[in-house]
């Protein structure tokens, strides 16, 4: 089991774990948001000459979830929608790429790039980092 | 004893969609099905939304399970055999596995089972681009399988659809094709069938 069939595919990966609390966003205004921002991710892999793998989230909040999917830019997103709530309180959200032509760390880094925008419309972490401030 | 169903293809093509309708099927008939789940990084996105559909997953993360992570799907294997006495137990890889592989870690896994279904899903609005970019890696994930769905077909017209079957055929004559729409569960039903021809035959 030498062959490494990510080596062998010319794939690249990356995901992270988000974390929401002490929110109160309505529930389209969190939908738009991460919609804006899957595929902003994705279009920001393909600036850097990726064929997109697939790219996905998750977001488990309020008993409910919200699954996005990006497979083509062309396509658009598409969309899972199990939330339950018309106001979004807390939860997490899984974030993931997998595309060819990128490294890790270029796929990791183009995340960076686009995750701001997000973290600035829903006020979200990364797992790992903890504010004291309200959100 | 258990059926084991490899669905594998490449990144986006489906291959969680048709595994989830497949499991609300067989569920809904009293079957039970086990799923084991695999993502290449170190987030799993598809165990949670299994999950939030009632089914029993396992993920594995961080790695393919046909080289980094063979081991671990023996592991689990084993376990899911001895503990949860499926009918039917799902695999479905990273998007850049090869069947091939699986199909021996399988086999060497020490696990009893009485039949084993391949499936490959293809993407048919991307077939050709993806086979452009990464003609080899194509090819290996469609030999070594019995079935190859081409799912999407709702979003290319027949023309398309013929062209990406034809690709398919000429990189491996025997498998048979199913056209399919996951999302819209057109085509499952022949998959279901055979799955329960497979399951049947044990009786």
């Amino acid at each position: 089991m030498s062959e490494d069939s990510k080596e062998l595919a010319g794939a690249g990966s990356h995901g992270a774990e988000l974390h929401l609390e002490k929110a109160r966003i309505p529930a389209d205004v969190f939908r738009s948001a991460l919609e804006r921002f899957i595929i902003s991710w994705a279009k920001n892999m393909e600036s850097k000459g990726a064929l997109i793998g697939h790219v996905k989230l998750i977001a488990e909040v309020n008993g409910g979830y919200y699954k996005l999917s990006v497979v083509d830019v062309g396509l658009g997103v598409e969309r899972n929608d199990g939330l339950v709530e018309d106001v979004v309180t807390g939860g997490r959200i899984k974030i993931m790429a997998a595309v060819l032509n990128l490294e890790d760390e270029e796929v990791e880094r183009s995340l960076d790039e686009v995750l701001e925008g997000l973290t600035n419309d829903v006020h979200l972490h990364k797992a790992g980092h903890h504010c004291d401030h309200d959100h | 004893m258990m059926i084991i169903c490899l669905i594998s293809g490449f990144l986006g093509s489906g291959k969680t969609t048709l595994m989830i309708e497949l499991g609300k099927r067989l569920g809904s008939k009293g079957r039970r099905a086990a799923i084991i789940v695999n993502e290449i990084g170190e987030v799993g996105v598809d165990g949670a939304l299994i999950n939030q559909y009632g089914l029993n997953s396992v993920e594995l993360t961080e790695g393919c399970i046909c080289c980094s992570l063979s081991g671990s799907l023996q592991n689990t294997l084993r376990v899911v055999a001895n503990d949860y006495k499926a009918d039917a137990v799902f695999i479905e890889p990273t998007g850049i596995a090869l069947p091939s592989k699986i199909n021996t870690i399988i086999r060497t896994s020490m696990v009893e089972y009485e039949a084993k279904l391949g499936i490959c899903v293809v993407d048919a609005y991307r077939a050709e681009k993806i086979y452009e970019e990464a003609g080899l890696f194509f090819r290996r994930q469609i030999e070594d399988v019995d079935i190859v769905a081409v799912n999407k077909v709702d979003l290319v017209n027949d023309e398309k659809v013929a062209t990406v079957e034809e690709l398919v055929i000429g990189l491996n004559p025997k498998v048979e094709l199913v056209r399919m729409s996951a999302k819209r569960c057109e085509g499952v039903d022949r998959i279901e069938s055979i799955l329960f021809e497979k399951m049947g035959a044990r009786e």
